[in-house]
Order: structure tokens, then sequence, then C-alpha cells
């Protein structure tokens, strides 16, 4: 009996944690989380899983010139070092018209395993015009070859 | 004659040498456990960022093993002190082990298990953090068994002068408040999360 005199206290209190836990416990419809999941998408591969998140409408002031994604990339196995974004990766806009990264920032945590950076697009072409416009109701970013070719699509409001 | 002896004071060096050991063997199964699931820079990494909760958490458990070996060391075998190690124990395997549970799902290919752990992992320094907290708990339990007890010694005599029971509520009364405000505050490591911290924090 003494014994369990001696619990109360603890019980009591993981009684308290969950019962915090389950009331502050963030939901799926929460307006941040939602904006959050509109911008990143997530590619599942074999062993490698590549994240893009488009930065652009929560970040513009970070890239005024540039569209920026913010890719990640996971694997249990392998190096995935011996991936260049540079040259995997395009961008096509709605027209179906390609455009090539201009930079890939590698994050200073990047390891074999996890692998992250900014991959970033011109917004103006040679001819002065931006490449993703209002008119395009859909673009996508692919990246060749890491497994299989990645498609990440995004609609435009 | 022998308890009266152990209540007055008479001590050996067990006690410490099992806390440190204990919690040098935890601190090791969490870089081992790390180091096999997925390599040796990942548990290096892993405890760069959080080695301010694991750190804690191997002492605070060392702190209670050697406790526990005080109390048995006196002759009281309290069943309640081992179950409490026991306990403690386990939260702290349980919450270093968390952090890398996505990849024991690798050799473990259990339906549904995968995205349970992934989110385990999402949340570590929450889990770990619970971790030290319970350690917390833990050995003020284990300083009122011993003040029940009557055992004395040159630190825990100096203990006499406060209630060890009053002093295990109210740690459990602050931990669950730091608790709660760490998970109010926290936000999982998302996509936005580790973006502005690799390159909006620099």
């Amino acid at each position: 009996m003494k014994i369990k005199k001696e619990y109360y206290g603890v019980i009591a209190g993981i009684a308290v944690l969950l019962i915090l836990a389950l009331y502050l416990m963030p939901g799926d419809s929460g307006s941040a989380r939602v904006a959050e999941e509109d911008m990143t998408k997530i590619s599942k591969g074999r062993g490698i899983q590549i994240i893009a998140t488009y930065l652009n409408p929560k970040y513009e002031d970070q890239f005024p010139n540039s569209f920026a994604f913010y890719i990640q990339m996971n694997t249990h196995s392998g190096d995935l070092f011996i991936y260049d974004l540079l040259e995997l990766s395009y961008l096509q806009d709605g027209e179906g018209n390609v455009y090539k990264p201009i930079r890939w920032t590698e994050s200073d945590r990047s390891w074999g395993h996890h692998r992250s950076g900014v991959l970033e697009f011109q917004k103006i072409d040679e001819n002065g015009n931006l490449i993703l416009s209002k008119k395009d109701k859909t673009f996508r970013l692919v990246i060749k070859g890491i497994e299989f070719d990645r498609e990440f699509v995004w609609k435009t409001r | 004659m022998e308890n009266e002896m152990n209540k007055t004071g008479v001590g050996s060096h067990k006690p410490v040498i099992a806390g440190i050991f204990s919690a040098v063997v935890l601190f090791l199964f969490y870089f081992g456990i790390n180091s096999l699931t997925a390599s040796v820079e990942h548990a290096i990494i892993q405890l760069t960022n959080y080695w301010y909760l694991i750190i804690p958490l191997a002492i605070g458990f060392g702190i209670q093993v050697g406790l526990f070996m005080f109390v048995r060391s006196s002759n009281i075998c309290d069943a309640q002190a081992g179950r409490m190690v026991t306990a403690s124990g386990g939260v702290s395997t349980g919450s270093m082990v968390a952090c890398c549970a996505h990849h024991i799902t690798d050799v473990l290919p259990f339906l549904g298990l995968s995205a349970f752990a992934t989110t385990l992992s999402n949340y570590t320094p929450l889990l770990l953090l619970v971790g030290v907290l319970s350690n917390m708990v833990g050995i003020t339990m284990m300083l009122e068994i011993s003040q029940n007890a009557g055992i004395r010694t040159r630190i825990f005599g100096r203990l006499d002068r406060v209630n060890m029971r009053v002093i295990k509520y109210a740690v459990v009364v602050i931990a669950v408040l730091i608790f709660a405000i760490a998970y109010v505050l926290y936000k999982p490591e998302d996509s936005l999360t580790l973006f502005e911290k690799e390159f909006l924090s620099r």
C-alpha cells in the first residue's frame, strides 16, 4: 500500500503529460501546415527519398531574382554525393519550356546519407520575360536518374 | 550492527563506480545503436545536435543507479528502488533509441511501423527531454527512499533538513511544466524548419 502511494505523484505527472500532449497535438488542418504541404512535395524511391520544397511563396525576399527549391535527399545506404543536381535537374513551365538551374548551394549539414541544399533557377529568361507566369497553371521540377526520373508538380494560384 | 554501520555513514566506492559505469554503458548503447542502424558519422551528428540532452540523460541515469546501489548496500533491499531504476533506465534508453528508430525499420519491416518511427524521430529532442525529466523525478524518489530508510552519510545527512517527499512532488510538477512548455514551443523538424536552420540562421 505504501509503495502505491509513492507512485501517485509520478502517475499524476504522466497523466497530466498525456492530457497535455493530446490537447496540444498539432492537427493536420492548421493553416500553416496546409500551406507548407502545398510547398513541399515528396518522392519516395526504392532506397532514396527526395523532398522538394518550393521556397518563393514564403521566402520571396531571400530569392528576389530566382525560383528556389530546398532539396532534401535521404537514404540508408550508398553515397548521395554521386548525384550532381545542377546536371540532373530542370524546371518545366506549363507550356513545356525547360530551364536549367543556375545555382546549387549545399548545406553544411549534408553527408553521405542525408543531403540537402537550395537549387535555384533564373526568374527572367534571355528575353526579359518571367519564366513562370500566371498563365501557367502548373509547373514541374524534374530530377533525372536518381533511381528514376523524379517529378515534383506545383499548382499556381 | 552492520546495518547500523551503514546507516551511520560507512560506505564504499561501489555505488560511484556503478553509477559511472551505467552512465557510460547507456551512452555507448546510444552511440552503438545509432552507428549500427545508420553509421558512425550519423551517430556523431546526432550527438553534436543533441549533446545537451544526451549527456544529462546519461549522467542522470548514472546518478540513479549509484543511489540504488547505495540503498542496496545498506542492506535495506528496497523493491521499489529497483523498480524505479528499471523504469527510468527503460525511459532513458527508449528516448535515446527513438531518434534512430526509423533506421531500425530497415531490418524490421513491419507494416505501418515505418511512418510511426519517422514521426518519433521528428520529435527526438522532446523524447530525450522526457528521459532527462524522468531521471530528475527518479533521483528525487531514490533520495526519498534513502531518507525514509534512515541512511546517513556525509551527503545524505544534509538531506535530513529537507523533506524529500515534498521535493519529489515539486520536481514532478516542475518536470510536467517544463515538458508542457517545451511541447508548445517545439517545432518538429519539417522541411521549412530545416531550411531556416541550415540557411537563414547562419
